[in-house]
């Protein structure tokens, strides 16, 4: 099968810093793989330069079969992927609702002149957004927060307000950066569920993530990041046995 | 995490909102127009000339100042050219009514364009630079509008333009009475629309914009375009209050215009506060209103903007909004837990 996406020889630099160096990986359609690997490996960059936030400085990435390297972040958010951030990509100020509203820009489907005259078209998408917002709380237990404002809530409730944001606009390929950093137990496990209802209705999903279990237990490919380069490639047990991995991440995460 | 009976009562709720919301559009948008129409035209038969005149001016401040709340306290920009955006689109109306013999009424929606056209010029600008460089990259184009376009004796002619009689598909204006609904209708329909737009996936946009870029990008939002159109919707809002400057005033010089006009236009939305636009009528009722009506007090007049400014952003950094905001919670806790869904922005901190 093609891949969805296809990271070919990609690095990028900050500075002297190699923060990628010439990474490689596919991800095929209606695949949940996982990214993981020590703290500044390099993933949120690779997440960043998957979105069009960083520029490359060599290499090319592919996304059903368009060649976005040279896209706009918007551009590429347009085509359907889309991302969370590790620390949270919500407006802290404002509502729940308004939040979500703001992240379905793009299933807006109207002129940005049409709100003065509301005619139908206006009128039934913002009703459509509504909906979706209330269907995507619903979905993670959370129906009774759209006026909550964003700071007065826990790390773990907005985290999860976050991805129900990001499924309701059912992007093609969602990137979660450290999204169970911060959950409890609970809300993890309402988190895995979610996930997997997402790719069942036709998302792929890449997670970093450093709770192995989560990712053990979510993913059937695994990608492992060190020092900006992929270390390993496979299935989630074969990386648990793989000597480099253990050495460079898995080790010093279980000391 | 909420139970199932507390998870269907709430979507039973939001469903009912749903519904009301639904139903409602007519008799709100009948409220929020026409309540305030008719208030502001029962206005003019019980005041004098001189009052009307004023409020007028304050009508057309108010349009200006709603043009800046939304590039400052939506889009988190920042300009201190606003005085010249409009006072450029004035002087240029004036001068083609007089030289043309050209009615200013006919001649007033041009301001919208010339507005527009500064927006789009202090936007490409501001782009290349960002933070206190914005500032001064606004103030620059500010003074250049003051120092170019109104030093031409051209544009601003030698003395008082003569301005024709304003008229309108044969209707003459030969009035203060017969002019003041036009501009209430200026003014009710910028603060309609605006309120409109701002309540639509543009304000919703503008908010993340101002609340964090790289967000905002990866929602799909193309920063760029949404940073300069609010610069371009200032500007039309501005050049629209100019525009119709020459009809309500009869008389633009660029004394009209000074430097410190942006100020004060800045001082009226910083009072004002992230949020609805009742806070920037508030603050341009504040503060014009008071320059306007207290004129003999000089003192007073002078320095309100700056002190209201400064205490503003050390004590009340949230503004009239804030304020707005706190009572209307207040007055929700009254009565009761039942309320309709706010509109973005009211729930800042
Ligand atoms: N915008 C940036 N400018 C400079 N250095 C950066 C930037 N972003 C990341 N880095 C550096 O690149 C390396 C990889 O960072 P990051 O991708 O955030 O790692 P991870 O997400 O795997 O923890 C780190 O050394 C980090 O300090
Ligand atoms: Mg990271």
């Amino acid at each position: 099968m093609n891949a969805l996406l296809q990271v070919d020889n990609v690095s990028v630099r900050f500075g002297g810093l190699q923060a990628l160096d010439d990474v490689s990986l596919d991800i095929a359609p209606g695949e949940i793989a996982g990214l993981i690997g020590p703290n500044g490996a390099g993933k949120t960059t690779l997440f960043n330069a998957i979105g069009g936030l960083v520029p490359l400085r060599s290499g090319g990435i592919t996304f059903d079969g368009v060649d976005i390297h040279r896209l706009p972040a918007h551009r590429r958010a347009g085509l359907g992927i889309g991302r969370s951030f590790q620390n949270l990509g919500l407006m802290q100020e404002q509502t729940v609702e308004t939040n979500l509203l703001a992240g379905l820009h793009l299933n807006a489907g109207y002129g940005v002149l049409s709100p003065l005259a509301q005619p139908a078209r206006f009128v039934a998408a913002e009703g459509a957004s509504r909906e979706s917002v209330t269907a995507a709380l619903d979905a993670v237990g959370l129906g009774d927060h759209h006026q909550r404002v964003v700071a007065d809530l826990s790390f773990g409730v907005a985290r999860l307000v976050e991805v129900a944001g990001l499924l309701s606009r059912h992007p093609q390929l969602l990137l979660l950066d450290e999204p169970t950093t911060g959950l409890d137990a609970v809300e993890s496990e309402q988190l895995k569920a979610v996930l997997r209802d997402a790719v069942a209705s036709g998302t792929t999903l890449l997670v970093v993530a450093h709770d192995v279990g989560f990712i053990m237990d979510l993913c059937r490919v695994v990608h492992v990041l060190a020092e900006g380069r992929v270390l390993y490639s496979g299935s989630p047990t074969g990386a648990q046995n793989d000597h480099r991995v253990i050495e460079s991440y898995l080790g010093s995460a279980r000391r | 995490m909420p139970n199932s009976t507390d998870t269907r009562s709430a979507s039973f709720a939001s469903r009912l909102r749903e519904k009301l919301r639904s139903h409602r559009p007519t008799t709100k948008t009948t409220l929020q127009i026409g309540l305030p129409t008719v208030l502001l035209l029962l206005i003019a038969p019980i005041t004098s000339d001189v009052t009307l005149f004023k409020i007028g001016l304050l009508l057309l401040f108010a349009v200006a100042a709603v043009g800046l709340h939304v590039l400052v306290n939506w889009a988190g920009e920042l300009s201190l050219a606003h005085a010249g955006m409009v006072g450029l689109p004035a002087l240029v109306v004036a001068k083609l009514s007089s030289d043309h013999n050209l009615s200013p009424l006919e001649l007033a929606p041009i301001g919208i364009l010339i507005g527009f056209a500064l927006g789009a010029v202090v936007a490409a600008t501001a782009r290349r630079v960002s933070g206190l460089y914005v500032t001064i990259v606004t103030l620059a184009a500010g003074l250049a509008i003051d120092r170019f376009f109104f030093t031409k004796p051209w544009l601003v002619g030698t003395g008082n333009l003569k301005l024709t009689a304003p008229r309108l598909a044969g209707l003459e204006f030969g009035s203060i009475q017969a002019i003041y609904p036009i501009i209430v209708v200026v003014f009710i329909g910028s603060v309609f629309a605006t309120r409109r737009l701002l309540d639509s996936k543009l304000g919703r946009a503008l908010l993340t914009v101002r609340s964090d870029p790289t967000i905002a990008q990866a929602q799909g939002i193309n920063v760029p375009a949404y940073r300069a159109a609010a610069y371009m919707f200032a500007g039309a809002l501005a050049g629209l209050a100019g525009g119709f400057m020459p009809l309500w005033a009869q008389r633009v010089t660029p004394d009209s215009f000074p430097l410190e006009l942006s100020f004060t236009y800045l001082a009226v939305v910083v009072v004002a506060g992230r949020g609805s636009i009742n806070g920037v009528l508030g603050a341009a009722l504040l503060i014009e209103g008071f320059r306007q009506f207290l004129s003999g007090t000089s003192f007073i007049a002078a320095y309100l903007g700056p002190v209201a400014l400064i205490v503003t952003l050390t004590r009340f950094p949230g503004g009239l909004n804030q304020f707005g905001r706190m009572i209307g919670g207040q007055l929700a806790g009254v009565v009761g837990r039942f309320r309709p869904g706010r509109s973005p922005g009211d729930a800042e901190g």
